[in-house]
């Protein structure tokens, strides 16, 4: 059990934080610009100062850095431009404590599917190949606490998805503790046991992650999205896709190459769902969800529906003028059809 | 040549290897000390090093004389220490040349370890590295072209000492009397041959060391495969 109580006063506001998680758990932290997410973490890490932090019942707070067990790797974390690739894991994996989470290199290089980069310079990397070599190297050092700020910025969602997919896995299997700092509640949403929402230093809502997500997701200038849960993926290497199958109803979606072993859901943006009443023929798009009308929650500039399928919630952003043309009333069966998945 | 050039081309190159590991040895801690520093007194720090960069060296020689006089504290330390005053000795000259070519030593210090400590050491820190092992296995590996460069710095500072040499030490062959010295010698006897023949030499020693300096001031702190592209 790791227990959190910091009060640290930052430049505009104070820091403000309780809170307990226990072994294991991914925790994300969201919230805007300046809230103080990197701040939490600084605190936590130890490397800046003001806290209690206690893990096991063990107090940390007068503890340096280096003999909390806890690793931050910052937003701004280079890898070490003396070594190359392979030299900077084996940096990370030499130097570690020797009470570790026990995980070995190749382990990892195949967790995160960097073996193709191990031989080359760090200097040639891309900035997404760094974030996924940096992170790979935080996982060597070995700690059991890990906090991570902004880890995958540089990351295209499909590459994003395998290294949250790896937390999650490390999370279940090796007991590994996550804090994640994030501007994408998506990233977030798609990992996390539980999401802390930060707004000027202060805990806004702290709980399991579908529910705060919810909420942040119903909150106006955010991006809407959601996440549907499937089964055994089967893929179809010929057309560059995987078939995936929903629970209850059976219906079939073709999502992109798919290759999370851990985590069976998509995530759906939902200005990229367009819907109508009656079934489309005749068109390009492979998916068609056929799905029940909830409601709708009316915006300035958006009509949020609110759409069943599966038993599952699925969010679709219209512009008001088509949810007037539509007209649709409450129970009534759409016809979602996403695109980009 | 002439033998007494050689003998002051031997005593410059071992006086300029000596200021130069002696430089090291001394900015090394302060550089590092210093680029952690961020209080009030930081730029009078850094004034009191940069002053021989814009002092006379003769002004320098001239103090170092008064300050290690028989008669002062310093100057029976002094005697105690070396067994011998310091004006017209071999070790008097290392202590000015020390002076001189301090700025050109911890300069390079100063800026890798900035440079080091906003990249690398920061992340390390937060990654759990301990100060030994950020140390010798991130600071030392990673400051090696720096440190390269600033021994470069200082040794090339040093042949081309003049002024506070010839304060200090005269010109007393074998002893005291380098290079630019001697070549001062030869001018003033109106030995040109002999003259342009030192010259030369200096040239190209200090010419070596300055390519030598821009090699490892390109391959800035120590990078893998600076000029691979993605």
């Amino acid at each position: 059990m790791l227990q959190v109580n910091i009060n640290q006063p930052l430049e505009n506001f104070v820091l403000d934080v309780e809170f307990a998680v226990e072994q294991g758990i991914i925790v994300g932290v969201y919230g805007p610009s300046g809230a103080g997410k990197s701040s939490l973490l600084a605190a936590i890490s130890g490397i800046s100062t003001g806290q209690s932090i206690i893990n096991n019942q063990l107090n940390l707070a007068t503890l340096a850095p280096d003999k909390r067990g806890i690793c931050l790797q910052l937003q701004a974390c280079p890898l070490f431009p003396h070594l190359n690739v392979q030299g900077n894991l084996n940096f990370a994996y030499k130097h570690r404590p020797k009470n570790n989470n026990q995980l070995m290199i190749d382990e990892i290089v195949s967790l995160l599917g960097v073996a193709d980069l191990l031989n080359r310079e760090v200097g040639s990397l891309s900035g997404g190949e760094q974030q996924r070599i940096v992170f790979a190297r935080t996982l060597l050092l070995g700690q059991n606490i890990i906090l991570l700020d902004e880890p995958f910025s540089a990351l295209d969602w499909q590459k994003k998805q395998r290294l949250l997919s790896a937390i999650k896995y490390l999370a279940k299997n090796k007991k590994i503790t996550f804090i994640i700092v994030s501007h994408s509640l998506k990233e977030l949403s798609y990992c996390a046991d539980k999401l802390l929402q930060l707004s000027r230093g202060k805990i806004i809502r702290f709980g399991d992650t579908d529910i705060i997500s919810q909420h942040i997701n119903n909150e106006q200038g955010t991006t809407h999205f959601s996440f549907i849960n499937f089964q055994q993926p089967s893929p179809l290497p010929e057309y560059n896709l995987t078939k995936v199958t929903l629970s209850q109803s059976q219906q079939v979606l073709y999502i992109n190459q798919f290759d999370d072993r851990n985590n069976y859901k998509i995530c759906i943006n939902a200005n990229d769902i367009s819907v109508s009443t009656a079934p489309e023929k005749n068109s390009s798009c492979i998916n068609t969800l056929h799905c029940t009308f909830v409601g709708c929650q009316l915006q300035q500039h958006e009509a949020l529906l609110y759409l069943d399928v599966d038993g599952q919630t699925l969010l679709c952003s219209l512009n008001p003028l088509a949810w007037q043309q539509l007209a649709i009333t409450t129970g009534q069966t759409l016809y979602a059809q996403p695109h980009a998945i | 040549m002439l033998e007494t050039d050689f003998t002051a081309l031997f005593l410059t190159v071992k006086l300029a290897v000596i200021t130069s590991l002696l430089l090291l040895i001394i900015c090394f801690p302060i550089a590092w000390l210093l680029s952690n520093y961020r209080g009030r007194l930081k730029p009078y720090f850094e004034a009191v090093i940069a002053l021989p960069l814009v002092l006379p060296p003769t002004l320098l020689g001239f103090y170092l004389l008064v300050a290690f006089s028989p008669n002062t504290i310093l100057g029976e330390f002094w005697q105690s220490l070396t067994g011998h005053q310091l004006a017209f000795s071999f070790s008097g000259i290392v202590l000015g040349s020390l002076i001189y070519s301090l700025p050109f030593v911890m300069q390079p210090l100063l800026v890798g370890f900035s440079q080091v400590n906003s990249q690398y050491n920061s992340a390390a820190i937060a990654l759990g590295f301990s100060a030994r092992k950020r140390f010798f296995y991130l600071l030392i590996p990673l400051l090696k072209s720096t440190i390269l460069s600033a021994f470069s710095l200082g040794f090339a500072h040093t042949l081309g000492e003049f002024g506070l040499v010839l304060m200090i030490g005269g010109n007393i062959p074998g002893e005291t009397q380098v290079v630019s010295i001697a070549l001062y010698d030869h001018v003033e006897a109106l030995n040109y041959q002999a003259a342009h023949e030192l010259s030369l030499i200096l040239f190209a020693i200090s010419f070596i060391c300055l390519v030598l300096l821009f090699k490892f001031n390109r391959s800035n702190l120590g990078f893998r495969g600076a000029n691979a592209t993605s």
